[in-house]
């Protein structure tokens, strides 16, 4: 369980940055432009794109966050009492699994368009800090979750009459 | 930051706590370490907030817009906010910490925006990425200081530039615009920064910036000029055009120069004149003009609208400034009133009355104070009587009412000035320069140019441009032809057509003498002499030895009275009256009229042949006429060779009447009675009473001939001509004399006639008388029918044609000849006269003659022989009245034959 509490604070640690730091830096001939993944979302809205928006904020804000407290969730109604059924807790974990990989799809987009939008001085974008924060943030609330031990929520009730 | 890493919650502590925890837990460990790290690294990497207040911060963004010092970005604004109360902005900038050390209270800051004046284009760049702030500060650290005051323009002096900052100061701002060069030397040494206007509002001062190396040339004998733009002027060296620079030419520019090299430093800030012109500024400059003047105001009343600025302002006949301002002052509380007055600024120059240093102004004053003080006012004077302008004089004045030099009501101290008197003199030049003004002189201009465009053009045409040349051509012609051998010999021909000329008339004159030499009019002298003897003759023998023989005739009458001559009586009687009845024949009594035709058809056939013969100068003509006369001389012969057998004739009829004379006058009486019995039976034949009418024929003929003769005598014109007529002349005197030799010997004639008709006195001849008588009458008669009574007339345009032919004669080159002409007329009359005067002798012969008729007469009965001889006699008249009767005819019929000769 120690690994699991240590990769979820690394992660935890990490998408602090990832949200403070510019994901994406577009370089026009006119402007840089910084944005932050809030603020491009945001932004998005702003300019009445709310489908892409919404992904953006789905994709890169309320799963990791979900994540988080689900992982959090996990952990803690392990040693804690059974207030929820060893099943639909079991499901939790297998929907934290199955999503914990998209979340890479911001650094996907983000990895997508610094290679293809590098048309020299005229326009070009380039990852900002975040996305590497972004990613690492990804890849240890995975490793958290794998840390997780599934059996741990049945033990739970083998040691209840125990 | 959230670093509140929670404590992980250790249970069960029953190994080591170290073992217990996993190493996976170094990873969040190594993340907080690391963002950490970088909090504080960019914490520490922050320079200071300094913060800048702008009056207007238009373009600038907070986190975008950055402070850039050289070009480079040294900050970034944080923060765009409002001072207290709203008036300005503040920006906060982050400065870069390396930089921060030296921004100190030097610094400046501005806002740098795109700019495009007459220097170029400035900010370019910030069109597209935005406003930023420009600071510069010098390069050596100061105390530090967050509190900045932002310019509005980029200055003209940086400060991290060395330089001196100096003010220029013009009166109407020309040259002084922003972003000028100064110029030194054509070298761009300096800035003028933004003009302003002045705090008294009379001049614009703008700041100056040299740069450091140049500033130095700045000393207190430094004259600025505008060199903006070029300069055209026109003096004795001809047209100059100045243009310093390409740069000033377009954004203008300010030059300066020192030439006195004694001058003092200046420190910045100075303020110099800014003159229009380098002349003005060199002039000035050894004219002392210092760059502080001294300044005062004057308040006129009156019609001051003459006053100008930069009118003169002397001070005892020297100028010592000038107007710089005029303005309008309504000052109630002062005058009592709200009329307008004039206030006028004067800038007096120190150096010109003699002060200098730093105290000028101050001396100027005290000097001026005194001055007031003594009694000197300022007024004003026309300057110019044509523009109308006024200058202020500052003299004198008697009676000057009190005032006071100085004052505070005026922007500057002022100088008590007296009322102006406009004088009329300027109202009415002005209003004479209106109408001169007023003049069409655009009109006139037009004109002149159009004048001048088609003087032009006509200048310009190519035919009158060849003029010229052409008429050098005509002159180098005229000059050819001058000089031509034919033209130099022309003298020499005119010379010898003269000669020519001269030959020819001499020619004429010798022909003249020659006509004269050939006696042509001697000999027509001499025919018209003859002529002339012979009428005299006849005129004497008819006038004076007519009575004789009428007296012998009444003898004769009285003697044949007596015989018994009844029969011859009877058979004389109607001799007579057949005779009578002859002479009343309308052919005699015509023959009056015939002859007056004659002289009409005489005078109109002179006139026709004056014409005919004025187009006779054909050659051919004048050989005709040549012919023709020749004819004629050869008729005038034959006539000639008939007279001479006229004397023969009377010879013979001498003899007959001698043998008249011989008869015994009985059978005389009887024979005569047969005689008149024959004579008239022939004058009862017809050919006698033909007779009148062949003799009008024959003289209508001779008109005729007269009328060609004339002709021929107007047509004389030459040497053959001439010729002839001399010889026609000469025949003609021949046919004259031979006329007159037959009146010569018509005394014997008449002198038988005498006879017979004393003869014949002695013969009863009562009834013969009275028959004579009622031929008498007869012939009375017929003078006096009318055309006897016209004779006159005829005569009269006979003569007038004659005197035509005389004219025409004259006229036709032969005036000599007709002098003699007229001459020899004379001559004939002369001859005539001659003949005349044997008239006597005639009738003595006639006497005779009627005497031996008496005897005759008295034997007439014995000797029958005379009768024989009378009737032979009158056969022979009658036959020569045939011929003569036939003659005529033939004449009438051909009168061509007379002049042709045929």
């Amino acid at each position: 369980m120690q690994r699991v509490w240590a990769w979820w604070l690394a992660g935890l640690i990490a998408y602090v940055p990832a949200n403070l730091y510019p994901m994406l830096v577009t370089s026009t001939l006119l402007s840089t432009q910084q944005s932050t993944i809030v603020g491009g979302a945001v932004e998005l809205a702003e300019s009445g794109s709310w489908g892409v928006a919404a992904i953006i904020l789905i994709a890169s804000v309320a799963i990791p966050v979900g994540k988080f407290f689900a992982i959090a969730f996990l952990a803690l109604s392990i040693r804690g009492q059974r207030r929820h059924s060893d099943h639909r807790r079991h499901r939790l974990y297998e929907l934290v699994e199955f999503i914990g990989r998209w979340s890479m799809i911001d650094v996907f987009v983000v990895a997508i368009l610094s290679a293809l939008v590098q048309l020299g001085s005229l326009v070009s974008i380039h990852p900002g800090p975040a996305a590497v924060t972004f990613a690492l943030s990804v890849v240890f609330t995975m490793l958290s979750a794998q840390s997780f031990d599934s059996r741990l929520i049945f033990d739970q009730n083998e040691q209840d009459p125990a | 930051m959230t670093d509140q890493i929670p404590e992980p919650q250790m249970t069960g502590a029953k190994p080591g706590l170290l073992d217990r925890l996993s190493p996976v837990w170094l990873v969040p460990l190594a993340a907080v370490v690391i963002s950490l790290f970088v909090a504080w690294h960019n914490y520490a990497s922050r320079g200071p907030v300094i913060e800048i207040e702008f009056e207007n911060a238009s373009g600038v963004i907070a986190k975008e817009t950055v402070l850039r010092y050289r070009d480079v970005s040294v900050g970034v604004v944080e923060k765009v906010q409002f001072a207290a109360g709203l008036e300005n902005v503040i920006v906060s900038v982050r400065l870069e910490p390396e930089v921060a050390p030296y921004v100190d209270a030097e610094s400046q800051f501005w806002v740098v925006r795109p700019q495009v004046t007459s220097r170029g284009v400035s900010g370019l760049e910030t069109v597209i990425s935005g406003v930023y702030i420009e600071g510069v500060w010098d390069s050596t650290p100061g105390q530090a200081q967050t509190r900045f005051i932002g310019l509005e323009q980029t200055p003209t002096a940086r400060s991290d530039q060395e330089g001196m900052t100096i003010v220029l100061r013009s009166r109407g701002g020309e040259g002084l615009s922003e972003d000028t060069p100064v110029l030194y030397r054509g070298i761009e040494v300096g800035r003028v920064g933004r003009p302003e206007l002045s705090d008294d509002g009379q001049s614009v001062i703008a700041e100056a910036f040299i740069r450091a190396p140049y500033a130095r040339h700045v000393t207190s004998a430094t004259r600025f000029w505008n060199s903006s733009g070029f300069r055209l002027t026109f003096g004795p060296g001809g047209a100059q055009l100045d243009v310093s620079s390409l740069a000033s030419l377009v954004a203008g520019g300010v030059s300066f120069d020192t030439v006195i090299n004694e001058a003092a430093p200046i420190e910045a800030g100075t303020v110099f004149e800014l003159f229009g012109s380098e002349q003005d500024a060199r002039s000035s400059l050894f004219a002392g003009t210092g760059t502080d003047q001294v300044r005062l105001s004057m308040i006129f009343e009156g019609e001051t609208g003459g006053l100008q600025a930069n009118a003169n302002v002397e001070l005892g006949g020297v100028v010592v400034g000038q107007v710089a301002a005029v303005s309008g002052l309504v000052d109630a509380t002062r005058f009592g009133d709200r009329r307008v007055r004039m206030l006028a600024t004067v800038e007096l120059d120190p150096a010109k009355l003699g002060f200098g240093g730093p105290e000028a102004e101050t001396e100027t004053h005290e000097f001026l104070s005194g001055a007031v003080a003594r009694g000197l006012r300022a007024r004003l004077e026309q300057a110019s009587i044509l523009t109308g302008g006024l200058k202020v004089v500052i003299e004198p004045v008697e009676d000057a009412p009190d005032a006071a030099f100085g004052g505070s009501d005026t922007p500057f101290p002022e100088f008590p000035a007296l009322p102006y008197e406009g004088s009329g003199t300027g109202q009415s030049v002005e209003g004479l320069i209106d109408r001169v003004a007023a003049l069409p002189f655009e009109e006139l201009l037009d004109q002149t140019i159009g004048v001048l465009g088609n003087a032009n053009r006509i200048l310009a045409d190519e035919n009158i441009q060849r003029i010229p040349k052409e008429t050098a051509d005509i002159l180098a012609s005229a000059r050819e032809v001058v000089a031509s051998d034919e033209v130099q010999a022309l003298p020499g021909q005119v010379g010898n057509l003269l000669t020519s000329l001269e030959t020819a008339a001499a020619q004429v004159e010798s022909l003249i003498a020659d006509l004269a030499e050939r006696d042509a009019a001697a000999r027509l002298a001499e025919a018209l002499d003859a002529a002339a003897r012979a009428a005299d003759g006849i005129a004497l023998a008819a006038t004076e030895d007519l009575p004789p023989l009428v007296t012998d005739l009444r003898a004769l009458a009285s003697q044949v009275k007596d015989l018994p001559l009844s029969d011859v009586v009877g058979n004389a009687s109607g001799l007579l009256a057949d005779a009578r009845t002859i002479l009343s024949d309308p052919a005699i009594q015509g023959v009056p009229s015939q002859l007056e035709t004659a002289f009409a058809e005489l005078g109109a056939t002179i006139s026709d042949a004056r014409r005919a013969v004025t187009t006779l100068t054909e050659g051919g003509a004048l050989e005709d006429l040549s012919a023709t006369l020749a004819s004629a001389r050869q008729v005038a012969d034959d006539l000639a060779t008939a007279t001479d057998q006229v004397p023969g004739l009377m010879g013979r009829i001498d003899g007959v009447a001698a043998d008249v004379q011989a008869l015994p006058l009985d059978r005389i009486a009887a024979n005569v009675t047969a005689v008149l019995e024959n004579l008239n039976g022939i004058t009862a034949s017809e050919a006698a009473q033909a007779l009148p009418e062949s003799a009008s024929a024959a003289l209508g003929a001779v008109s005729d001939a007269l009328e060609r003769t004339s002709a021929l005598l107007e047509s004389i014109d030459g040497e053959q001509l001439s010729a002839d007529l001399s010889l026609t002349l000469t025949d003609a005197r021949r046919a004259a004399a031979s006329v007159a030799e037959a009146t010569e010997a018509l005394p014997g004639l008449s002198r038988r006639l005498d006879n017979i008709a004393a003869r014949a006195e002695q013969v009863p001849l009562d009834s013969l008388a009275a028959e004579a008588e009622g031929l008498l009458a007869d012939l009375r008669e017929v003078v006096g029918t009318g055309d006897a009574q016209a004779l006159p007339g005829a005569l009269n345009g006979a003569l007038a044609q004659i005197e035509a032919v005389l004219g025409d004669l004259r006229t036709g080159g032969v005036v000599e000849n007709t002098n003699a002409t007229l001459a020899a007329t004379r001559n004939a009359a002369e001859s005539i006269a001659a003949a005349a005067e044997s008239l006597p002798t005639l009738a003595q012969r006639l006497q005779v003659l009627s005497d031996q008729a008496r005897v005759t007469l008295a034997s007439l009965d014995s000797e029958s022989r005379l009768y024989s001889e009378i009737r032979a006699m009158l056969g022979a008249v009658e036959n020569a009245a045939r011929s003569v009767n036939s003659l005529s005819r033939s004449i009438e019929r051909n009168p061509n034959s007379l002049l042709l000769g045929r």
